[in-house]
């Protein structure tokens, strides 16, 4: 009788993540025909619909990309945390106190320059961001607690103290009973660049840039790779793992928060809960599909917010919107599976052996 | 007891200044046990010192000491005459020490991380300018490393656990050795590796301290001691309960102090 054995595969090719995503993507397209097809639509009618109300004129490309600025930010926050081999479930609160810091900083503070006034405001949500993240980092490099519980909490944590401040001390009286914040002055709001397309845009486009330079070329980067292949080769080599894993913890909730602050300054304008609708969560997908790599989830980021579009404007056709999130997810599902199969390989094994 | 392998290396050498002094080392763990206790010694450069004993009778403390992980000790520690003690991993290796960590995966190399960046572990320093690192710098480095000691490395951005055995243990000695360190700790350097790798490592070690370096070698394999050694010292509970010139050891009073008999 042969045994089969899984082994890891010495070498991987290069592009292996890149084609599972190809791969991931292929099978989530395939996934959402059929369930289009038992509900007796044309799949090829709804994606070329997509397609066109997604990425077809200016108008839609912006407002693809727009949807794509949070995740791409909350993205790079993941992937930066992941260097020290950490994970960030908590991208979504953080993003809530990113707006929620900004709007703190906005009613406390008056400045008449409104480019650094809009400068301000979005340091105070990068550093909101980061905030959100401080107690599960103490905690993690204090006491060893895992990241992951503590940065999941920290969501319901924030997202009740937005449902608080936005019914409470925060609530405009002229929102008509609905519980949101009152609206910031126009003269705070991101200008748009192309169309709809706001200039938070090219914020990401540097942070993309930042978040590739740290990871790759810097020697922070360096130190938080040695300290996540393995904190005894950390110390060996001088280099204080604890210290490495709580900045890239700050500065990975910091980029959340600033996806928040966007958000509010050139989306929503105000706290409400709409500031997020479950970016901080479709982030850690987009961060995963990519194997952590900015350059990758800004790509795979701008397809995503289209993908979120498409899927909100087939619905005048009578499509759910899910159909979206499925491909979204059957795409992470396809492309994991992917990358496992080019990272191991099964070999036959004869029992003689 | 066996034959004692004959030595194949000159024990001749001209020996210099004193380069690494322990003085009055002692380690209290957490139940005021001591893992160290009182333990002081000397190397010279040009001198060989083997650190003989059973696994776990105070070797990898006594390494973790000298090098400046372990920091909570008693006693002192000098390189070169300079005081270390209060001195942190990267102010030692400035003063030219190198540490090969019995642990070789998991210590000396870091898992799931690739080649290069394991090559730069012991002077990315060196790489970089202000927060910038260098690769180009980083692969220059890795390419010397690759020739001067015959490394077979096919694909230095894959993981490190690509190399075989003795690839890594030549990739980690290569990159302590490289920069010619006055002083070396050597823990369990050749353990698990085939003959040949042994017999490379045995000869970079002779070479290096040829060229003058006081070396540390903690050893359990007794022939190995012998062989590269010019004096022997046994670690039994913490404690220095032998030391003797090559010349006068016999493998029977070292098993035995390694044993914790007194004949």
């Amino acid at each position: 009788m042969n045994k089969y054995i899984l082994s890891k595969k010495l070498y991987r090719n290069e592009l292996a993540t890149f084609y599972s995503f190809l791969i991931g993507f292929l099978i989530a397209i395939a996934v959402g025909s059929l369930i289009l097809f038992i509900q007796e639509k044309n799949p090829f009618d709804v994606f070329s619909l997509m397609l066109k109300l997604s990425i077809g004129s200016v108008n839609s490309l912006s407002n693809s990309l727009n949807k794509a600025i949070p995740l791409i930010l909350a993205g790079l926050g993941i992937s930066i945390i992941n260097s020290v081999k950490l994970w960030n479930i908590g991208a979504e609160g953080q993003i809530f106190m990113g707006a929620i810091a900004l709007n703190f900083v906005y009613i406390n503070t008056s400045i008449n320059n409104s480019q650094i006034y809009i400068l301000l405001l979005l340091v105070s949500g990068f550093l909101g961001g980061a905030f959100c993240i401080l107690f599960p980092a103490i905690t993690k490099v204090l006491f060893g607690v895992n990241e992951i519980i503590t940065t999941l909490l920290t969501n319901y944590i924030v997202f009740g103290l937005t449902i608080y401040l936005i019914n409470g001390a925060w609530k405009d009286p002229a929102s008509l009973n609905f519980p949101a914040a009152a609206y910031v002055s126009e003269s705070v709001y991101l200008p748009t660049v192309l169309g709809k397309l706001s200039s938070g845009f090219l914020i990401c486009i540097l942070f993309t840039l930042i978040a590739y330079y740290i990871k790759d070329k810097s020697v922070f980067g360096y130190e938080m790779r040695i300290a996540g292949g393995s904190e005894l080769t950390a110390i060996y080599a001088g280099i204080s793992a604890k210290q490495k894993a709580f900045f890239a913890m700050l500065i990975g909730g910091g980029f959340a928060g600033l996806a928040g602050a966007i958000e509010l300054l050139s989306q929503t304008h105000r706290v409400s809960t709409g500031i997020s609708q479950g970016f901080g969560y479709t982030a850690i997908i987009v961060a995963a599909i990519t194997g952590m790599r900015p350059i990758g989830i800004f790509l795979v980021g701008c397809l995503f917010g289209a993908l979120t579009i498409g899927g909100s404007v087939i619905q005048t056709i009578g499509v759910s919107s899910y159909i979206a999130e499925i491909i979204q997810a059957t795409t992470l599902f396809g492309a994991l599976v992917a990358q496992f199969f080019f990272s191991y390989e099964i070999l036959k094994k004869d029992e003689n052996d | 007891m066996g034959e004692v392998k004959t030595s194949n290396f000159k024990k001749d050498n001209k020996k210099g200044d004193v380069k690494l002094e322990v003085k009055d080392i002692s380690l209290t763990n957490g139940e005021q046990l001591k893992s160290l206790d009182n333990i002081s010694f000397s190397i010279q450069s040009g001198e060989i010192l083997g650190v003989a004993g059973v696994s776990g009778n105070g070797q990898v403390e006594l390494a973790n000491v000298i090098c400046g992980i372990e920091k909570e000790f008693q006693g002192r520690v000098l390189i070169n005459s300079q005081d270390v003690s209060k001195k942190g991993v990267k102010s030692r290796k400035k003063l030219s020490l190198s540490y090969i960590p019995e642990n070789r995966l998991g210590v000396g190399l870091a898992p799931g991380v690739s080649v290069l960046d394991n090559s730069a572990i012991k002077e990315y320093f060196k790489a970089s300018y202000g927060p910038h690192l260098s690769k180009g710098k980083m692969v220059g480095y890795l390419n010397d490393l690759i020739k001067q000691f015959a490394i077979k490395a096919p694909d230095v951005k894959a993981e490190i656990s690509t190399l075989s055995g003795g690839n890594m243990q030549k990739l980690l000695m290569g990159r302590e050795l490289i920069s010619n360190p006055e002083v070396i700790v050597a823990a369990q350097p050749t353990r698990g590796l085939d003959v040949s790798a042994v017999e490379a490592i045995h000869k970079l070690i002779i070479s290096q301290r040829d060229k003058g370096s006081a070396v540390l070698l903690i050893s359990e394999d007794l022939d190995e001691l012998f062989k590269l050694s010019n004096r022997i010292i046994v670690l039994y509970e913490g404690k220095v309960v032998k030391e003797v010139e090559i010349d006068s050891a016999t493998i029977e009073t070292i098993g035995y102090a390694m044993a914790g008999i007194n004949e």
